[in-house]
């Protein structure tokens, strides 16, 4: 009989128990602790409003939270990655408004739509902005994440430079005269000029590929009339066939490219903040981007402390139309919806509530030296110590109002394939190595040839109409009493 | 005679104290290495394998959270029809070609100097180490602001040079943004070759470069047909790693240019990670990342076949 020593065997046995619980702790990261929930966000400013709110809330509830900020596509890798795996370890997440209907599609977050029925009085659905809940919550007729921070775009100016120039303001509410060739002829009539000792640029972009410049470039293209499918989302029967060549599309790609030629060249490889730092230094007379950046702009660095050079000196405008278009404006930001695997669904949704209710919003504007007015709720865009602070309110509901990010980019559950595709060529197209038709042509084969890969195309699975409309009454109906 | 008694003669019985020289599994080192063995299967192995079967999958998370079906070898096959990969292998190959052997040729140079008896040698050592020692990542947010047209280091010198640099600046251009990517890792790398191969000048006895000299030879002599024989083994390992390095370089690219403007820096690394963790098509990644490492796999065999040969 072959034996070893007892002591040795121990050691041995000791080891192994030991590795293995050492395996499991990796998998239990969110920790077995029933008070504690695990909230997984990009870190956006709304992130850094409600970690400082946080104590408040951890207070009030006596449920600690674990606030983990991530960046854009660490967010996308980590949650994906742990939802695949089915753990527990994220109880609450922020997925990207274009991640939603490939999380609801796999199952990966609980459906919130009965809760907030349940809910109402405290949760208040009707008074969430229909273009914001459509953009980012929903899907498939059902709402599975509430809203935190919504983005709309908006175009940002410079006063002083426009009357050192005489040029015509741009109107803080959206307007008929007030359209794209305008808004490109102003940039013109600004580029290159120096004001007050400054050489003027007459607009920036958001040129690194792939999200960036899409983001960006999606604005443009929607005003002006392109749509990416033949029929989707809003369609009893969906039809993914791209109509990515189309002449509004040519026409938005070349109004693209100019509107490069009159910004910094070293844009094309800005990301999202680095335009709003262009802007911020002064050196630009007038872009168009995401709502957070009529705030940030008047830092010198993201999210810092001190004051930019446009502090005082920029105003906000409506964003430009095409004529004989129906505007649609883009339509961003993060919502938390809460993971199928998480096992403290309950102080999850406590916490969703509270992140997401007007008292808490505004709190999160309101905090001294801090900045946030990302509102989904139409109750704060009238509050008047709100409006104290950031008076541009105005201009944003209306263009949130006008919101459709589903129309702008359309939520297919490979958008971000798409997208990798798209901005990938729009950089090209920056760059001089593509001409806008080439651009058009080589994204609309690309699309068709993964849409192919990836049983799109044709399309037959089931299709449902989601228009801003449908969540309009969906939202009236969870306001009701059953 | 049945098996067992012929076992039984053949092998007598182990008392509980094995006999000097015998081993067995309980009391052997395998029982102690085990551990190490089963996480080591656990993390490298069982991946590997699991990204070798999704690789005959459709598993793209776009369309579905599960693998859906075998297809045989068609992930395999598509990259070879894929422009955009393509073109990485060639602009991949190329970096990893042009950095390892800028470092490699720098790397020796500055090892020479620093194996001289000069002063301030001691802190030059220290402050070499220095570029290594910081993440990729970080290297490439500093060379991302050096390299900038609003004020950035590198633009000014080169300006002063009498260099143009392009407008949309050096990271901007699709002439010139791989280069910069390149000096950067170049910058970054080197001092870890030059390190490597100071350690191997040191072992290379001082009485052989000195019998050199007293029969005639010249430095340069000296060092080609002395020390740089010497110093094969370690110069071959060190290219051998700098290789494999800069053709899985990613961090530096993702931060600086992201694989642009246009493809100019789309590297194989960047490539695999935006269809794997941005696009999800597993299957796909999976493939790719099979393709590159018997290709690297394949490099480095005829490498080291060549090396092996001219050495003897």
């Amino acid at each position: 009989m072959t034996s070893c020593h007892p002591l040795r065997r121990r050691l041995a046995l000791a080891m192994i128990v030991f590795l293995c619980a050492g395996l499991s702790a990796c998998g239990l990261r969110g920790g077995n602790d029933p008070n504690t929930i695990t909230v997984l966000a990009v870190q956006d400013p709304f992130f850094y409003g409600l970690q400082k709110l946080l104590p408040e809330f951890e207070k009030e509830t006596g449920i600690r939270v674990r606030l983990e900020g991530v960046d854009y596509n660490t967010l996308n890798a980590r949650s994906t990655n742990s939802f695949l795996t089915r753990q527990s370890d994220i109880d609450v997440i922020s997925p990207d408004s274009m991640w939603l209907s490939r999380f609801v599609n796999s199952g990966w977050l609980e459906d919130l739509t009965p809760l907030i029925r349940r809910d109402r009085h405290e949760v208040r659905p009707d008074d969430f902005i229909p273009g914001a809940v459509h953009s980012l919550s929903e899907w498939k007729g059902g709402i599975y994440t509430l809203p935190v921070a919504a983005y709309g775009t908006v175009v940002l100016y410079r006063p002083d430079v426009f009357n050192e120039l005489g040029l015509p303001m741009p109107p803080a509410k959206p307007s008929p005269e007030w359209t794209w060739d305008a808004y490109l002829e102003t940039i013109k009539a600004i580029d290159g000029k120096t004001v007050n000792g400054q050489r003027m640029y007459g607009t920036v972009v958001a040129g690194s590929g792939p999200q960036p410049v899409l983001h960006m470039y999606s604005q443009v293209a929607a005003s002006k009339g392109v749509r990416w499918f033949a029929s989707f989302p809003d369609s009893q029967r969906w039809d993914f066939t791209p109509q990515l060549d189309s002449p509004e599309n040519l026409e938005a790609l070349t109004y693209f490219r100019e509107l490069y030629r009159h910004s910094p060249p070293e844009s094309i490889n800005y990301l999202w903040f680095d335009a709003g730092t262009a802007f911020s230094t002064g050196k630009v007379g007038m872009f168009y981007w995401w709502t957070p950046y009529a705030y940030l702009v008047r830092k010198s660095s993201y999210m810092g402390t001190k004051d930019s050079a446009v502090v005082g000196k920029y105003a906000v405008a409506a964003l430009p139309q095409e004529p004989g278009k129906e505007q649609v404006s883009n339509v961003g930001g993060y919502a938390f919806g809460i993971s199928s695997y998480s096992e403290k669904k309950a102080a999850a949704w406590t916490f969703v509530k509270w992140a997401s209710s007007a008292e808490t919003q505004k709190k999160m504007a309101l905090l001294p030296g801090h900045q946030f007015a990302d509102f989904a709720r139409r109750s704060l865009y009238s509050d008047p110590e709100l409006l104290k602070v950031y008076d541009y309110l105005p201009t944003q509901l209306s263009v949130l109002e006008k919101g459709d990010g589903k129309v702008a980019r359309p939520p297919i559950p490979n958008y971000t394939t798409l997208e990798g595709d798209y901005g990938q060529a729009l950089n090209q197209m920056l760059a001089g190595e593509l001409t806008p038709q080439e651009t058009a042509e080589q994204v609309q084969a690309k699309v068709i040839e993964i849409l192919r890969n990836e049983h799109y195309l044709p399309w037959r699975q089931p299709s449902y109409a989601d228009t801003v409309e449908s969540t309009t009454r969906l939202l009236e109906r969870l306001g009701r009493p059953e | 005679m049945t098996t067992s008694e012929t076992v039984a003669i053949r092998q007598p019985r182990h008392s509980s104290r094995p006999m000097a020289g015998q081993r067995s599994f309980a009391n052997g080192p395998l029982v102690w290495l085990l551990p190490s063995i089963l996480t080591l299967l656990a993390v490298s192995l069982y991946p590997q394998l699991y990204s070798l079967v999704n690789s005959f999958r459709f598993f793209n998370l776009g369309v579905s959270p599960e693998p859906l079906n075998f297809v045989g070898l068609d992930n395999f096959a598509r990259a070879f029809r894929d422009d955009g990969f393509l073109g990485a292998v060639g602009r991949t190959t190329l970096f990893a070609v042009v950095a390892t052997t800028f470092e490699i040729v720098l790397g020796i140079f500055i090892a020479l100097v620093l194996n001289q008896k000069l002063r301030g040698v001691n802190v030059a050592r220290t402050l070499l180490i220095m570029p290594t020692a910081i993440a990729p990542a970080v290297a490439g947010l500093v060379f991302r602001h050096l390299y900038s047209t609003e004020g950035g280091l590198v633009p000014f010198l080169l300006e002063a040079m009498g260099v143009d640099v392009p407008a949309e600046g050096i990271l901007g251009s699709p002439r010139t943004a791989l280069l910069g990517v390149l000096a950067t890792d170049v910058w970054q790398w080197t001092p870890f070759v030059a390190l490597i191969v100071l350690a191997g000048l040191q072992g290379v006895p001082s009485e052989l470069v000195e019998a050199a000299q007293v029969d005639g030879a010249s430095p340069v002599r000296a060092f080609w047909s002395v020390i740089l024989p010497m110093l094969k083994t370690v110069i071959v390992t060190v290219t051998l790693l700098r290789f494999i390095q800069t053709f899985n370089v990613f961090d530096i690219v993702y931060v600086e240019t992201r694989g642009g403007p246009g493809v100019s820096t789309n590297v194989i690394g960047l490539d695999i990670y935006y269809n794997g963790l941005s696009y999800y098509d597993i299957g796909y990644a999976s493939a790719l990342t099979w393709i590159v490492a018997i290709f690297i796999a394949a490099i480095i065999n005829v490498y080291l076949a060549t090396a092996g040969r001219r050495n003897r």
